[in-house]
């Protein structure tokens, strides 16, 4: 059984981030009033970026080749310790202290890259990240240390499988999950974090570390991207609004995938929703943002800590 | 009744985050805004817990806290302010991050006090930790502020702090002394509205810098 | 009766207020009714008698009625000081528009703290002192020059600050009583019944809550801090009034507090915290008071003093001790009341308020140097002035009660306090009247102009002939004069009386 699970992990994890991202996509541009790329696409730029050539700068060393192979890995491992359709999937591992670091490990490996390239978009980049990871970072894990509290225990499954109705809909569980909700916006590097869709040197953050990247490398990175899209956005449901997750039968698996499903589209239209909504945040600004998702996940977690 | 409770919780936590607002706006509207929900957070509470005491009083209070502060001090002070030449913006004399985990230490340290005070298992901990924290806020954005208007915003902050400890740890104080307070929060602003007035007269600007020439 | 009392006076202040053209008669009727009919009413308090006001919201009881008598004397002169003023200075620093707002502004301070000494509910105190704050911040920015406006700020800030954290401590006092399964309520006669049964933790953070607060006001060390600027800067009535009586408001607000805690049987942390706060003023005071170059700074930092020597006195506890926080309010109110005025005149005549360009007042200015002189003997404790009884008395109970330390310390800062005091005052007062010399120096005094000599001409004039300044000054002469009887027999009686209801106070 666990097995089956494994792979259909495996391979969702796989096969749905891009749709994810497509779907992101999609629907940004249908609420800015075009039409948008096709949700196939990021497929398709995975085919092209197979294929393309590599330019490689010379300055690099092996971190830069290291980078986006550690990237994918750690993110990938990420992914399969959260729970999709069913309260303790493939649980044994799913420490959120070991969740966090998983998340860490690509952000510092990208942050060095950056600097590898001795190229100046790469080093600003990079200390960009530094400093509002310093920020997301903290507020992650009060957030999801909030979770934690209630369940008395820091693994993920326990965690989702013990939760009590619905988090979000308490006064502690609400904060978490709005300060939860900007992380992961500053995590996947979208408006009014970071744009992605630009290379201005005024805005890039996340895009001016992989700028020296090209060919399967960037393929692998953007794929990496995806990956801990998805899996955010489905820590953020699973943990702070979980619905439809059932143990994993045949009989009710139905209902766990479209609850599934539901959340795909839900996700994408909210992070859709902000990115067209909003604007991009000047980097001080955003700092008072970021610090304001750590006051929200502080107060949560004082909140639940006493009891209250 | 268990909804009272939860709406209470509820307002309680939309309380506190506009006073954590409050510690990173820097342009006085953006305060002023803040202010006004929270004093209509304040207002529907009062409602709410005199629905679940019969408290009769306490609606009129609830109806005055209503129209005094969220109406009537909001709407008048935006009317006066306009006429104070130059951004009603404060430098950032410490920066928002620090101010933000400060902001979190002193709730922090108010559920401490609240704990010890109250003992562990009151139900009351919560409401006097966050009228600790607000009053404690108020009088951080008092500190931490330099111009003189931003500086009575924290009043009025330190205030409603005040007010909520009332009505939810006293179940409102008598109706004579509760008006009695709303009239002094009046008179006050009147007070220090003029006094801004002047000191914009006299020293060309309402930066509190230039107040610093009494010592010893 | 009392409502007679305060409605008559809320007349006046409207009246002022208005600007009505028989502003003399509006002065002078003020002033009598102070002094006969407040006089009155605090004596017949005093006497046991009952006053209400507003359907018993107000209730003036014989401590009350102690404080309430201080008020009207020095009221009453203050109010003819300040009409005096209005008639003088019409050119300088108030526009004659102004001049009857600041009478109306006087008026209004003056009910202020009436309500507040008329009240046994803890709460209505509370509201009463807050609009006194505001009412007298008012007073001091009233002209609109910078250093006074920096005081004005100052002062507004710092103490509604305090008093918020007063009415944290009412509510915490409040949710004491109902979680102890009481009906709640402010009144100091129902929580005595109530108060044994609270937590003590929670009364003891509510008292310290509401002495900050109440402290502050009272110009408490370490929360002093605007006092010496406020009183200071404010016009000379105001002034007055906030170091003679608003001072004593304060006081009782601690008082009734602090009875509501010996009830609880927490009266020693009462007065343990009362005791310090008064230690700390009086050495902090003491210090300051060494270094002022301002006449009325240096004089603020003596009401600092003496009220935290009350405060000592207070929170001794022993009956000996009361008496003479008692009887040091009385004398220190009179004379502080005399000082301020004479002051104000002076800063008036010499232009400046630093001491070093005062010179030879008691030649050039007999009343007003005489009162300024009186009044710094009698701050500074010299006999048979009553302060000089207060403090003696003082020291002697704490060390009948064993406090030595205490005692010495407190009489090293009472002598420092006098060497300061009189070393200031003969300087200012005493020497040649420079008004001769000042045709041969001229103008440039190391290229300065004094405008103080510029103005001789206008003063020799307006020494001249009666001025209701002036005939406020002398009674408050004559008062600070009669004041030592107090000492003596049958007003002991009367001050026991009072103590009795400081609890606490005769055990």
């Amino acid at each position: 059984m666990a097995i089956i699970e494994l792979i259909l992990k495996v391979a969702g994890l796989l096969i749905v981030s891009p749709l994810f991202q497509g779907l992101i996509k999609r629907l940004k541009g249908i609420l800015q009033g075009r039409k948008g790329p096709p949700v196939l696409q990021p497929y398709r730029d995975l085919y092209k970026y197979y294929f393309k050539e590599r330019v490689v700068s010379k300055e690099v060393t092996w971190v830069f080749h290291l980078a986006p192979l550690a990237a994918f890995s750690s993110i990938f491992i990420a992914g399969i310790m959260v729970p999709w359709v069913n309260r303790s999937e493939w649980g044994f591992f799913a420490d959120l202290i070991l969740f966090v670091y998983l998340l860490g490990i690509p952000r510092f490996m990208l942050a060095l890259a950056g600097l590898d390239a001795s190229g100046s978009f790469g080093g600003m980049s990079s200390s960009r990240e530094m400093a509002v990871s310093a920020l997301v970072e903290p507020a992650l894990f009060l957030a999801l240390l909030t979770l934690s509290l209630s369940s008395h225990s820091l693994r993920l499954d326990t965690i989702i499988s013990s939760a009590k109705g619905i988090p979000f809909l308490t006064p502690p569980g609400f904060l978490a999950g709005l300060a939860f909700f900007i992380v992961v916006i500053a995590e996947v590097g979208r408006i009014p974090v970071d744009n992605p869709d630009t290379h201005l040197e005024l805005t890039m953050i996340h895009e001016g570390m992989v700028l020296e990247y090209s060919g399967r490398q960037l393929g692998l990175l953007h794929f990496a991207h995806w990956i801990k899209q998805l899996t955010l956005v489905m820590l953020l449901f699973n943990g702070f609004a979980p619905f439809g997750l059932t143990m994993f039968t045949e009989a009710t698996f139905a209902v766990a995938a479209t609850c599934f499903a539901l959340k795909l589209l839900i996700g994408a239209a909210l992070l859709a929703l902000t990115e067209s909504l909003m604007v991009k945040m000047r980097l001080f600004q955003m700092m008072d943002l970021l610090g304001f998702s750590f006051v929200l996940s502080a107060t949560s977690l004082i909140f639940v800590a006493t009891g209250g | 009744m268990e909804w009272h409770d939860q709406l209470i919780s509820w307002l309680g936590t939309f309380i506190l985050i506009t006073g954590f607002l409050t510690v990173i706006f820097r342009r006085f509207d953006n305060i002023l805004t803040c202010y006004k929900f929270q004093s209509f957070a304040l207002a529907f509470m009062t409602l709410i817990i005199a629905h679940q005491y019969g408290e009769a009083h306490l609606y009129g209070i609830s109806l005055a806290t209503f129209i005094v502060k969220f109406l009537l001090i909001p709407i008048w002070v935006m009317r006066v302010i306009v006429k104070i030449p130059g951004k009603l913006e404060d430098h950032a004399s410490v920066g928002a991050a620090f101010s933000l985990f400060s902001a979190v230490a002193l709730l922090l340290l108010s559920y401490i006090i609240s704990r010890d005070i109250l003992g562990i298992n009151s139900e009351k901990v919560d409401d006097l930790a966050i009228s600790l924290t607000l009053l404690l806020l108020g009088l951080y954005q008092m500190m931490t502020r330099r111009k003189a208007i931003i500086q009575m915003m924290g009043i009025l902050f330190m205030e409603n702090a005040i007010t909520l400890a009332g009505i939810t740890l006293a179940k409102g104080l008598p109706t004579v002394i509760e008006m009695g307070i709303i009239f002094d929060v009046l008179i006050g602003i009147l007070v220090m509205i003029t006094l801004v007035f002047r000191i914009q007269e006299a020293f060309d600007s309402i930066d509190t810098q230039n107040l610093k020439s009494l010592k010893g | 009766m009392l409502s007679l009392f305060i409605g008559s006076l809320g007349a006046f202040c409207a009246l002022s207020f208005l600007d009505i053209p028989m502003l003399w008669m509006i002065a002078i009727l003020g002033a009598l009714d102070l002094w006969l009919v407040g006089g009155y009413i605090s004596v017949a308090a005093i006497m046991g008698r009952h006053f209400e006001f507003l359907h018993g919201i107000f209730v003036l009881d014989p401590l009350g009625g102690f404080f309430l008598a201080i008020l009207s004397v020095v009221a009453g002169a203050v109010v003819l000081y300040n009409f005096g003023e209005i008639r003088q200075r019409g050119e300088t620093k108030l526009a004659a528009h102004q001049s009857s707002f600041s009478l109306g502004l006087t008026f209004a301070f003056i009910i202020a703290m009436i309500l507040s000494v008329s009240g046994k509910n803890l709460g209505l105190i509370w509201v009463c002192v807050e609009g006194t704050t505001l009412i007298s911040a008012l007073s001091i920015g009233i002209l609109n020059d910078k250093s006074a406006l920096e005081a004005a700020w100052k002062y507004v800030i710092l103490c509604t600050v305090g008093l918020s954290f007063s009415l944290f401590g009412l509510i915490l006092i409040i949710h004491g009583a109902t979680a102890a399964g009481f009906e709640p309520s402010l009144e100091p006669d129902a929580l005595a019944l109530m108060v044994a049964k609270f937590s003590p933790s929670l009364l003891k953070l509510a008292f310290i809550l509401i002495l900050v607060g109440y402290g502050t006001k009272a110009g408490f060390a370490p929360v002093h801090s605007w006092l010496p600027d406020a009183h200071s800067q404010a016009p000379a009535p105001t002034s007055a009034l906030l170091s003679a009586v608003l001072l004593n408001c304060s006081l009782y607000a601690i008082i009734r507090t602090a009875g509501i805690m010996q009830a609880a049987g927490l009266g020693s942390f009462a007065k343990i915290c009362l005791v310090w706060f008064g230690l700390m003023s009086i050495t902090l005071a003491t210090f300051f008071l060494l270094v002022q170059s301002d006449l009325k700074r240096m004089l603020a930092y003596s009401s600092i003093e003496h009220i935290g020597l009350a405060a000592l006195g207070f929170g001794l506890g022993t009956p000996l001790s009361i008496f003479a926080a008692l009887l040091h309010l009385i004398g220190h109110s009179a004379a502080k009341a005399l000082a301020f005025l004479s002051a104000g005149e002076m800063v008036h005549i010499f232009h400046s308020h630093e001491m070093i360009r005062m010179v030879g007042a008691i030649r050039r200015m007999p009343v007003t140097g005489g009162g300024l002189a009186l009044a710094m003997v009698v701050l500074s404790g010299m006999p048979p002035f009553s302060i000089f009884f207060s403090e003696l008395l003082l020291i002697w109970a704490a060390l009948t009660a064993g406090n030595i330390f205490l005692a010495s310390l407190v009489l090293i800062c009472l002598a420092t306090a006098f060497s300061g005091i009189v070393f200031q005052g003969t300087r200012v007062l005493l020497g040649e009247d420079i008004q001769h010399h000042h045709h041969d120096e001229s103008h440039d005094h190391n290229g300065v102009q004094d405008p103080g000599w510029a103005a001789d001409d206008h003063i020799e004039e307006a020494n001249v002939g009666f001025s209701w300044r002036r005939f406020s000054m002398i009674v408050l002469m004559i008062v600070v004069f009669i004041v030592p009887i107090f000492f003596f027999s049958p007003f002991q009686e009367a001050i026991v009386r009072i103590a009795e209801f400081i609890p606490g106070g005769l055990r």
